[in-house]
């Protein structure tokens, strides 16, 4: 680790806003994460559903899923600038 | 096991007995007569609870003297104390009188009964309020069928008197079937001196008064028989004391139907006539002295025994009242504790103590744990409002097909009843538990999180409310012969039990997937499925499918029904979000808002309408 790498690691330590963002960025990345395999997962059952019916509905989750994974990576932008 | 083999038991005697005897038949058809005439009585004042009779009644009973009083009047006017006290125990039922009010109208209305001993010994008159009986039977059930409310609460009053001497005139008809009983009642037989003589005739005198069903009648026939030398002076005031009673076989016949309150009177009426009963059996000599002492100072000849008789009855009765009324206080402890009132079952807290109150994390877990159990007992409220099983929510089970295919209602007990039983208590124990324990709670996120906590219970409880008000058509339209109305209400049932089912899935944690973001679908679905934004109400009337009734109840149906969904969610969003807290602040922030979900919804019709 060089001397900039170490000063960096104590101001995200010493700075608690900071620290605070950071975790944030974490979880909702995970969150972000989690929620692409849900929707990679829903997508993949979609195409095998036969039943018109439930086809619908997982096209709506799918539609649900996009807008919030939309509304999540604006945040998660604006969480990495500020970091 | 004693309670389920005691009502086949029952039917298999009764039928027994119907077949061998049809006095048997007579008698026990007048006591369910007789029975339901209590219940149409007891229905009828109800009509008045609250009211002018209510307030007549407490004014005129706040004191013992004016109780007496009123009882005395009643039953002067009325010759017939049983009547009085079956009265009295419904009204006692319906909460219009307390048990002491009922107990001094009862001892004042046995005195009153006297009055009638004067009439039949002094005048040879008979006052026979029973040949009213089928006239009140017939206006009374013209009154029920008037829309007032007080004219139908009047109309069950007439028709349960009807209903009263009409039972009491079967039962009659029928012990008067009895041989045996005709030949029991034959006083020559019985001709007996001394203890043994007042023992025997006190029992002939309660026999015959259980068989005719009137301590009047007793009289009449122990006044015949005296005038004619068939019964000693000394027997005949068994027999009145006998009669006195037996009479209160038709107020313990009353108090069947009643609440406990109503039995404890009946027993209070008993215990008044039986103590009353035992001190003259005991002081038979110096009573028949009394009566000579009161007979001679009032002007009646010595071998005037049939006004003796009545001077004896009058006697019997306030020594009764005299007797009694000091001991009232006592007697209603003692009631109390020999006749305890079955206490509700009312669900209290588990969790919450007050020594976690003044922890801030241990408080804030006690009412967690409390508001999940508070939400388990909705949960099966709602289910069965909905005439489902809970097995409907399993996570792999098919609720479109379940509902739609279901054709039965499960009868569901009194919501409101399972509201005060089950949610009220608990959600009062919680707000009473957050509001002491908001003192403790030291960091602002603690006394948020309990706030919100407490807005879970709130939102539950509308949800029960919501399922009340749904439930009452939902029984009459899901099994509809018009399958539009019945489709209509069937995808209320099933979003509703998809919300739940999701809370369950969320709630367990075993899919990583399901947070509270997946409530997200569910607002979208209600959005989309909005009856009246989608415009499929109107097609549905436009297209004679449903009438415009059905239409109204759709709508308002459908309101309760978003409100219900809406609730639910808010709360699952509360009580079942991540227990990390960095987790949490990220799953609400992605969550969608109003305008996000409308946004959704607006694509999905866009989509739709191409």
């Amino acid at each position: 680790m060089n001397t900039n790498d170490l000063l960096k690691a104590i101001e995200n330590f010493v700075d608690t806003n900071k620290r605070e963002r950071i975790t944030r960025y974490e979880s909702l990345k995970r969150l972000m994460k989690k929620l692409k395999i849900k929707q990679n997962l829903l997508k993949d059952t979609v195409k095998n559903e036969t039943n018109k019916k439930c086809k619908k509905r997982l096209e709506e989750k799918i539609r649900v899923l996009k807008a919030q994974r939309k509304k999540g990576l604006k945040l998660l932008k604006e969480l990495k600038s500020e970091i | 096991m004693i309670k389920k083999i005691f009502l086949p038991t029952i039917f298999l005697v009764l039928t027994y007995g119907f077949w061998v005897s049809p006095d048997f038949k007579v008698i026990t058809a007048g006591v369910a007569i007789f029975l339901f005439g209590m219940l149409a009585l007891e229905q009828g004042f109800n009509a008045f609870a609250g009211g002018a009779l209510e307030r007549t009644l407490r004014k005129s009973t706040n004191k013992m003297w004016k109780s007496l009083t009123f009882g005395f009047t009643a039953a002067t006017v009325m010759q017939s104390s049983s009547l009085v006290s079956v009265i009295t125990i419904s009204f006692l039922s319906a909460g219009l009188i307390g048990l002491v009010e009922g107990m001094g109208i009862i001892f004042g209305a046995n005195v009153g009964s006297t009055t009638g001993a004067w009439l039949i010994a002094g005048f040879g008159l008979k006052v026979k309020i029973s040949a009213y009986a089928m006239p009140m039977l017939v206006f009374g059930v013209i009154f029920i069928f008037q829309k007032s409310k007080f004219l139908k609460g009047f109309g069950y009053i007439l028709a349960g008197l009807g209903f009263l001497f009409l039972g009491i005139h079967y039962m009659k008809e029928g012990f008067e079937g009895f041989e045996a009983f005709q030949n029991q009642i034959s006083l020559t037989d019985y001709a007996l001196e001394g203890f043994a003589g007042v023992l025997v005739f006190t029992l002939i005198g309660i026999l015959a008064t259980i068989v005719m069903q009137s301590s009047h009648a007793t009289l009449v026939l122990v006044i015949t028989a005296l005038s004619v030398h068939q019964v000693t002076y000394g027997n005949a005031l068994a027999l009145v004391i006998g009669a006195n009673v037996g009479t209160t076989i038709t107020a313990v016949l009353g108090s069947l139907t009643s609440n406990t309150d109503g039995k404890r009177l009946a027993l209070s009426d008993v215990l008044f006539k039986v103590t009353a009963g035992i001190v003259f059996m005991l002081a038979m000599n110096p009573v028949i002295g009394l009566v000579d002492m009161v007979s001679t100072t009032i002007g009646i000849a010595e071998d005037d025994y049939t006004l003796k008789l009545a001077v004896f009855h009058t006697i019997f009765n306030v020594t009764g009242v005299i007797i009694m009324v000091p001991l009232t206080g006592k007697l209603v402890s003692f009631l109390v504790r020999v006749m305890p009132t079955k206490a509700p079952q009312v669900e209290k807290a588990r969790y919450l103590s007050s020594a976690s109150a003044e922890i801030p994390a241990a408080a804030i877990e006690a009412v967690r744990k409390e508001t999940v159990r508070l939400y388990d007992l909705s949960v099966d409220t709602i289910i069965r409002g909905l005439s489902l099983n809970r097995s409907v929510l399993a996570a792999d089970s098919k609720i479109d097909d379940i509902i739609n295919n279901s054709s039965n209602i499960i009868l569901q007990q009194n919501i409101d009843d399972i509201y005060v039983r089950r949610i009220k208590s608990i959600y009062a124990d919680i707000v009473e538990f957050i509001s002491q324990s908001q003192s403790s709670m030291g960091a602002p996120g603690h006394l948020d999180r309990l706030l919100l906590l407490r807005e879970v219970g709130r939102d539950l409880v509308e949800t029960i409310k919501g399922i009340k008000h749904l439930q009452k058509n939902l029984n009459i339209y899901t099994l509809s012969a018009n399958s539009d109305i019945r489709q209509e209400y069937n995808n209320m049932r099933i979003q509703i039990c998809r919300v739940l089912q999701e809370l369950e899935v969320i709630r367990a944690g075993e899919d990583e997937s399901a947070t509270i973001l997946s409530l997200d679908q569910l607002k979208v679905e209600i959005n989309e499925k909005d009856i009246i934004k989608t415009g499929r109400l109107d097609r549905l009337i436009r297209e004679h499918r449903i009438s415009a009734p059905m239409a109204i109840s759709l709508m308002n149906d459908s309101a309760y029904y978003q409100d219900i969904c809406r609730n639910l969610i808010h709360m699952g969003g509360i009580l079942f979000i991540s227990s990390d807290k960095s987790d949490e602040a990220a799953e609400n922030s992605v969550a969608l808002d109003e305008a996000e979900i409308k946004e959704v919804v607006d694509e999905y019709v866009e989509e739709a309408t191409k």
